[in-house]
């Protein structure tokens, strides 16, 4: 699904200080599966996914999705793909304040029906958010909820590829083995990547690949 | 079912910060009430200058000897059958001064005739109605807004103390909104004015028919107030606009600067739609129709509370004081337009623009 050649991002170009958070390297994604990436704070692994994502553009290398060259397509084009394609977890949820649990799934749906509304409801009930917890907001509910909240939304459209960036961080160790679960299980017929610094939450990850000052160390395949 | 993207989920959602932006833009409809007050001194003029422009006046010139070239267009006039001539008195007279909506002193306009008859047969042609039957020679006729203005009643004696050039007894009142004067003088002599007027003939076509038989001979022609009135009141409007923009930049700069704090606080919010897919053109819209929206709640409230003190203050004070503040004019009208756009342009465009660079990796 993912083709990397030779990426590279350096940040603070124009400066005698540059920074490189990928340092030049190939990488290939299958179309499925729960992907682990891994490695210290400030290794390069969120921006690793940034750049698999079109969150942002590698300073020098190409990123290939499904035969697209995401590096050279317009910002519309990328807008598309994200929209139909990606989902997003983040550490922290993300969630709109204002919003409830079900309109911030819905805010994510490429469309606004009924079908989708009951969909949503059942996408939020399946990961343990029921009919009481979805009229309340954020503030209202518990970092678990809020999380499970923000999966739900990722995966709304049934995106081919769910970037999660450490998405576990915030949350006990209950709640971040349910979200894994339910990642892993999403993971079936998807590609799921997952950006830690945690390998305790990787132990059912199908792949591993471990970053290391902006360059790939290692990469386990279970 | 609202959609939690649109602007008016948004406002529905977020009540007390809408309605702090919406205080701001709320300001931006005092310059409706504004324009209105200034309007308020056209008011009253507008019916002097429409009498004017209905009645033509004549008048004889020193120049002219023995007043010949007068007494011949009189004579050429009086002959026209279609044409009323009413001769009256040369002395000058004057009117009274009237306080306006705005607080100050104004002047008004005066006209003289030289009996009862003539007087009333110009009512009659004008359309000015009232009690006459009390109306004689030493009589003065105003309107009831002027009346309740300076607070005079009928029966009332005005004299040199009120400004007037003789004693006169207030003997009817028209029900018009007009303030001028109208005296009942009967004089023998020096009977070198004179209105000029038509049961059949527009005021129009009256006053050409006198500019035809004038020609260049040595008669002196009114000419409406308008103009002479829209000079004098001309600064005062452009006062308004140099206060418009000078009160819309610093509105401007000042909403700018709420709402950019406002947004700043959800630059993650806008930040995770961008990571979502939605297009930079859809981010745009979105802060333009909430701010937008808002700022047409507070325009809607806005108008509603300034036509609601118009009514009340019109009720209480200005009517029976013998004035009057207009629910809108072209002046106010302007002024709100203007100032609103003023104001939301600048901040749709930053603020969309702002939002559109929202980076959810940047967090």
């Amino acid at each position: 699904m993912f083709e990397v050649k030779n990426i590279s991002m350096i940040y603070d170009m124009d400066t005698d200080e540059k920074m490189y958070a990928l340092k030049g390297f190939d990488l290939t994604l299958p179309d499925k599966g729960l992907i682990g990436i891994i490695g210290p704070s400030g290794s390069g692994k969120s921006t690793l996914m940034y750049c698999l994502s079109t969150l942002k553009k590698p300073t020098e290398g190409t990123v290939c999705y499904n035969g697209t060259e995401l590096t050279t397509i317009t910002d519309s084009e990328r807008e598309k793909i994200r929209r139909k394609e990606f989902g997003f977890v983040f550490q922290k949820h993300y969630l709109v304040p204002y919003m409830n649990a079900l309109d911030n799934v819905l805010v994510a749906a490429a469309d606004q029906s009924e079908e989708t509304k009951k969909r949503a409801k059942e996408f939020l009930a399946g990961l343990g958010l029921g009919e009481r917890e979805l009229s309340k907001r954020p503030a209202k509910l518990s970092g678990g909820q809020c999380q499970r909240a923000a999966i739900a939304r990722a995966m709304i459209n049934n995106p081919k590829v769910v970037f999660a960036d450490e998405p576990t961080a915030s949350l006990d160790h209950e709640n971040a083995f349910n979200v894994m679960r339910i990642l892993k299980s999403y993971s079936a017929d998807r590609l799921v990547l997952v950006v830690t610094h945690d390998r305790s939450i990787l132990n059912e990850a199908d792949r591993i690949i471990e970053i290391w000052d902006g360059e790939i160390s290692r990469r386990e395949t279970e | 079912m609202k959609k939690p993207f649109s602007a008016f989920y948004y406002v529905k959602e977020n009540v007390g910060r809408s309605l702090l932006i919406g205080c701001m833009f709320f300001l931006t409809t005092m310059l409706l009430l504004a324009g209105n007050y200034i309007q308020s001194n056209y008011y009253y003029w507008d019916g002097i200058c429409e009498y004017t422009e209905s009645l033509t006046d004549i008048a004889g010139l020193p120049t002219d000897e023995n007043y010949e070239d007068y007494k011949a267009v009189i004579e050429e006039l009086e002959a026209d059958p279609e044409i009323i001539v009413m001769l009256n008195s040369g002395f000058s007279a004057s009117a009274l001064s009237w306080k306006c909506t705005l607080g100050f002193t104004m002047g008004s306009h005066c006209a003289r005739f030289n009996t009862a008859e003539d007087l009333q047969t110009a009512f009659r042609i004008f359309g000015y109605k009232g009690d006459f039957s009390k109306v004689h020679d030493g009589s003065v006729i105003i309107s009831e807004p002027l009346a309740r203005n300076l607070g005079f009643k009928l029966g009332d004696t005005l004299g040199p103390e009120e400004g007037l050039h003789g004693e006169f007894t207030l003997d009817a009142l028209i029900d018009e909104d007009i303030f001028a004067v109208f005296f009942v003088e009967t004089e023998e002599e020096n009977l070198i004015r004179a209105h000029v007027l038509s049961e059949t003939l527009s005021p129009k076509e009256v006053r050409e028919r006198v500019t035809q038989v004038v020609g260049d001979r040595k008669v002196k022609i009114n000419v409406p107030v308008r103009a002479e009135v829209e000079k004098n009141l001309g600064p005062i409007n452009l006062i308004f606009y140099v206060a418009l923009f000078l009160l819309s930049f610093v509105l401007a700069v000042s909403v700018n600067s709420v709402i950019a704090g406002h947004y700043a606080k959800r630059t993650y919010e806008f930040g995770i739609y961008r990571a979502l897919g939605r297009t930079k053109g859809e981010i745009r819209r979105k802060c333009a129709a909430e701010i937008a929206l808002t700022d047409a709640i507070a325009t809607v409230i806005g108008i509603a509370a300034i036509e609601l003190y118009t009514f009340l203050m019109n009720e209480l004070y200005y009517i029976p004081h013998g004035q009057f503040l207009p629910y809108w004019s072209v002046l106010g009208i302007v002024g709100l337009v203007v100032a609103n756009a003023l104001v939301l342009i600048p901040v749709v465009l930053l603020r969309g623009r702002s939002m559109c660079r929202a980076d959810v990796t940047e967090f």
